[in-house]
């Protein structure tokens, strides 16, 4: 009989102990509506990890106590397969079936004109890296960028290598036929004439063409002294350069936003890669011109997935702690409350450097993130960080900020 | 009334009836779901009309994008009455279809399906590259105008799951009926029998040609109108929503539910639907999920849900039968 | 003028090489598709298996070049073996019901090669090195090779099917399968072969591309739906009609995007596919 008492005592403490975890900790939900299959995975998939290595940290440490309730950080991620439509259907099942108030990470242009239809109506924020204009601005300032596109970063990249090469007056540009390349292309353009470069050739290939000596036989019949690959994949770029190469190109070679930079070499090969300029790629685990915290952050990402993190990825890792950390300084879960509070209380140190929201000019409200841009040349068949530069928005915030030697 | 009409009406009326009165049951975002799913109903019966025929017509989401796009610029662009854009984008479609039909028609099998993928993907090619101005190219055209409608005095704005819900469902109630009378009608029969000995038929003096003309046009014609509501529902519109991978997903709707019967369609849609959505769970492995079910219900049910269901039924019909 | 007979010649290499390219994928898939009647959609990952198989034996273990061809032909074609009696055999005729199970199957070969392999693109040593350059038209040596190792892919199916006995029997399975067997064809042999030359021809086709472009998941959907449309639109079951089909791809492509933007020429490649089926309802070389 005492025995039952007993064992049935142990067995109403046990249930009240775990009913009263319960109750001092929540759940937190954060979504991430990107592609995570197809193609576009590379992007979607950075998306998506860089989150969940954020939401990990966080929860080890104990989670976010804001105003006396302890949250624990969930990761909610869908695939929207590179597809508007499947995209916003994602956006509103996060949305409202799980009731997402924090959607960080989405990647693929097209797709996020998609989920802020459903985002803007509802006050999410979204934290994002789709290129595209339309996405920042005064119509939906709960949107955020997480890393460059040619607006925060084609000017400087074209004037660098403008000056080191003042003999260049052409260029060739090919770029995807998609939202982001696109943009890309558009960007380069932009920065090219504005230098007095002359453009012979602007040519958006659709994403699965892989045979480009039929466009290369037209484009390098006109003589560009600088190609440049704008948005174009990794693999894709790769080939117009060997391709370009085989077929006489010896030029000069700049890629503006290449997000992944190690299998340019491997895949183009070490000639047609020579001398190849780029600004979105640099080499990430280098201890020049970049913070120790970037490449502790890189190491992480392939001892734990068993590959390479691409730019774009460990721009939403950098953006996710800024808005975790400004939901606790402003103990409050409404994300205007807390988009308010990030714009507020930059610049933020973060794995890139100093990083400020800014580029207001463009967009009208200042959701960009900009941080330190890195030029990066491959030499040898190895890439090298040559420099960086502030933007001058970032400039007028950090002055005369540097990388530690 | 005989023995067949009864149950039959009961069906309906308990269908019409569930439809209606769903709503109060079912959370927001499922509303939005039914919706999507109402109007997946409608392009896979219209599937299934054209392989009555024997004719795998793969030009049925082009359509599609032509009536979403149409709609889209003149509502939003061009400000007109959803209301009259709607049916508007069905007649365009169906210009464009007897149009297309002399050229297609012609082909057979392999070659139609060949043949209509070629303008399928044209139409995407278009709509990507072609006045971008208008159609806005990749990064496709938003925001969308929302329909309204005047009723007693108060402006009804159709911007809700709710409305979308009724919206889809009215408009695949109604084009469920139609499409099953004129299977059940002379063209129905002779559908089927151009599918089976449609040398024989010519011999007869019948114009092929002129009933394959008619269902390749009503798939248009109701495709287009399709298209519209959807973009209507989902407030944006890009050439690669109706592209190939679409249309394989609508295909293979249809024959997980089974192409023979009428209700395959119907029942291969809202299931499939339904566990697509529990499979978002598992994020990147979402796909290679659904890679699984397609398999194991083609090796299991190559019938479709349909022939599993009959299965059942004229078992559960034995059972019974012998026990009496 | 000497400029545009540069361009014109430049364009006549890039269509053969186009073409070579594509006639390595459609191959094995016309053979297939005429012998087993059924649509095997996920052709196209069997490719991307034979460039991975590269991956795996050149790039990493080392393994001499031809004898990664040899291994991809003989792996993939084993596991087609393996995939058609397991799958395929039940569906034999029945066009639909074997395009969706294919559809699953791409979806699950893929994903599978992504969880495996990662979905970076993955490069493959080029082998054949160097540039040949006659007059001022240059082109690489491997794509030279692929070139004639696809002409030599043609010649040798070509043989096999009109010269061998198990060729014999697939064309007499192609044009009757009820007459084939009471001539004592083993029909399920017969299928399981015919189906694993497709695929390891398929891989061969990857392991080669592989060098010259890349390796990744997706490969195979780049290039599946233009495979399809060539062998259609040159005729089903015809090896000739696939070289034609590639042919007038190739040529399409390469003076097209001379004059014209890419987009522009894909537009026109679908219009001009379309006007050529509607002439031929039966294909380029097929028979009525």
């Amino acid at each position: 009989m005492r025995k039952k008492n007993l064992l049935i005592s142990i067995f109403l403490l046990a249930i009240g102990i775990f009913l009263s975890r319960e109750s001092f900790s929540e759940t937190l939900l954060i979504g991430v509506d990107a592609p995570l299959t197809g193609t576009a995975a590379s992007w979607g998939l950075g998306q998506m990890r860089s989150a969940e290595m954020r939401i990990d940290e966080y929860n080890a440490k104990g989670g976010l106590n804001i105003k006396g309730v302890n949250y624990k950080l969930e990761l909610v991620a869908y695939d929207n397969k590179a597809q508007a439509a499947e995209a916003t259907s994602v956006a509103k099942k996060l949305v409202y079936e799980k009731n997402v108030k924090f959607i960080l990470g989405a990647a693929a242009g097209a797709t996020c004109r998609g989920i802020q239809t459903v985002t803007g109506p509802s006050n999410v924020m979204l934290t994002m890296c789709c290129w595209g204009k339309e996405l920042l601005g005064k119509e939906v300032p709960l949107n955020f960028r997480s890393a460059h596109t040619p607006f925060e970063m084609a000017d400087a990249f074209m004037s660098s290598i403008k000056k080191t090469h003042p003999e260049i007056k052409t260029i060739a540009i090919f770029s995807p036929n998609d939202t982001s390349g696109w943009d890309g292309g558009k960007g380069a353009l932009r920065a090219a004439e504005k230098l007095g470069i002359n453009c012979i050739a602007e040519e958006y290939y659709e994403r699965d063409v892989t045979d480009f000596h039929a466009v290369l036989t037209r484009v390098l019949a006109k003589k560009p002294d600088l190609l440049e690959l704008a948005a174009s994949a990794m693999g894709a770029g790769s080939i117009i350069l060997k391709q370009a190469h085989e077929m006489g190109y010896r030029g000069y070679k700049s890629w503006l936003a290449n997000s992944m930079p190690y299998g340019v070499m491997k895949i183009a090969g070490a000639e047609p890669s020579e001398g190849l300029y780029q600004c979105a790629s640099w080499d990430y685990f280098s201890p020049k011109f970049t913070l120790p915290e970037l490449r502790e952050a890189h190491k992480k990402y392939k001892e734990r997935y068993g590959e390479e993190w691409d730019y774009f990825g460990s721009g939403n890792y950098a953006i996710s702690k800024i808005v975790i950390d400004s939901m606790v300084k402003a103990q409050s879960l409404d994300p205007v409350v807390v988009a308010e509070t990030m714009v507020a209380n930059q610049p933020y140190t973060t794995i890139f450097g100093p990083v400020i929201f800014g580029n207001a000019s463009v967009y009208g409200l200042p959701r960009a993130l900009m941080h330190p841009l890195v030029l990066s040349q491959i030499r040898g068949g190895k890439i090298v960080n040559i420099s960086f530069g502030l933007h001058p928005e970032l400039a007028k915030v950090v002055g005369d900020w540097k990388f530690p030697k | 009334m005989n023995e067949k009409s009864l149950p039959r009406l009961l069906t309906y009326t308990g269908l019409i009836v569930l439809i209606f009165f769903s709503p109060l049951l079912l959370p927001g975002y499922w509303e939005y779901v039914f919706s999507l799913i109402f109007i997946k109903i409608i392009l896979c019966l219209l599937l299934r009309q054209m392989m009555l025929m024997g004719l795998l017509n793969l030009s049925i989401t082009a359509f599609m994008g032509i009536g979403a796009y149409f709609s889209a610029v003149m509502t939003t662009t061009l400000g007109m009455s959803f209301w009259f854009i709607m049916p508007l984008s069905g007649v365009v479609c169906l210009f464009i279809g007897v149009c297309l039909s002399f050229p297609v028609l012609k082909l057979k099998g392999a070659y139609f399906f060949i043949g209509t993928v070629c303008f399928a993907v044209a139409i995407i090619i278009f709509f990507s590259n072609f006045f971008i101005g208008i159609f806005g190219g990749v990064p496709g055209f938003t925001p969308i105008a929302v329909p309204k409608i005047k009723l007693l005095g108060i402006e009804i704005k159709f911007n809700s799951h709710i409305s979308h819900y009724y919206l889809a469902g009215i408009f695949m109630a109604v084009s469920a009926i139609i499409i099953k009378r004129f299977e059940s009608s002379r063209y129905g029969l002779y559908w089927k029998a151009i599918s089976q000995a449609d040398r024989l038929l010519e011999t007869i003096g019948v114009n092929l040609f002129k009933y394959k003309m008619i269902n390749f046009v009503i798939s248009c014609f109701f495709g287009g109108i399709c298209g519209s509501i959807y973009a209507h529902i989902i407030g944006i519109v890009t050439p690669q929503d109706f592209g190939l991978e679409f249309l394989f997903i609508l295909v293979a709707l249809l024959v997980v539910g089974g192409i023979e019967n009428f209700w395959g369609p119907i029942i291969g849609v809202v299931f499939v639907s339904v566990i697509a959505e529990f499979l978002r769970g598992f994020g990147q492995y979402e796909l290679i999920g659904y890679g699984f079910i397609l398999v194991l219900a083609m090796v299991f049910l190559p019938k479709g849900l349909v022939g599993l269901m009959e299965k059942i039924f004229s078992n559960y019909k034995e059972k019974f039968l012998v026990k009496k | 003028m000497e400029d545009i007979t540069n361009i014109f010649f430049m364009c006549i290499v890039n269509a053969l090489m186009f073409a070579m390219f594509y006639v390595l994928v459609s191959l094995g898939l016309t053979l297939v598709y005429s012998i087993l009647d059924i649509v095997n959609f996920a052709h196209g990952e069997f490719y991307m298996f034979g460039g991975f198989t590269a991956y795996v034996l050149f790039s990493k273990l080392h393994v001499n070049y031809f004898l990664t061809l040899a291994a991809a032909f003989l792996v993939v074609g084993a596991f087609g073996v393996l995939i058609e009696k397991l799958i395929f055999k039940r569906f034999r005729g029945m066009i639909l019901q074997s395009f969706i199970v294919s559809l699953g199957l791409i979806w699950i070969f893929r994903e599978l090669a992504r969880y495996i392999f990662g979905h970076w693109e993955k490069e493959i040593p080029v082998v054949f090195k160097g540039i040949i350059t006659v007059g001022k038209i240059s082109f690489s040596v491997e794509r030279l090779v692929i070139t004639i190792i696809g002409f030599l892919l043609i010649t040798g199916l070509f043989l096999f099917i009109t010269k061998t006995k198990h060729g014999r029997a697939m064309r007499a399975l192609a044009q009757n399968p009820d007459a084939a067997a009471l001539q004592g064809v083993d029909i399920n042999f017969i299928s399981a072969l015919a189906f694993g030359i497709g695929c390891g021809l398929a891989s061969m086709g990857g392991v080669l591309v592989g060098s010259y472009l890349f390796v990744s998941p997706t490969m195979g959907a780049h290039v599946i739906m233009k495979a399809f449309i060539i062998i259609i639109l040159g005729g089903l079951g015809s090896i000739p009609g696939c070289l034609l089909g590639s042919l007038t791809l190739g040529l399409v492509d390469s003076f097209g995007c001379a004059f014209f933007k890419v987009p522009l020429v894909e537009f026109i490649t679908y219009i001009v596919i379309f006007v050529l089926l509607v002439v031929r309802p039966r294909g380029l070389m097929g028979h009525e």
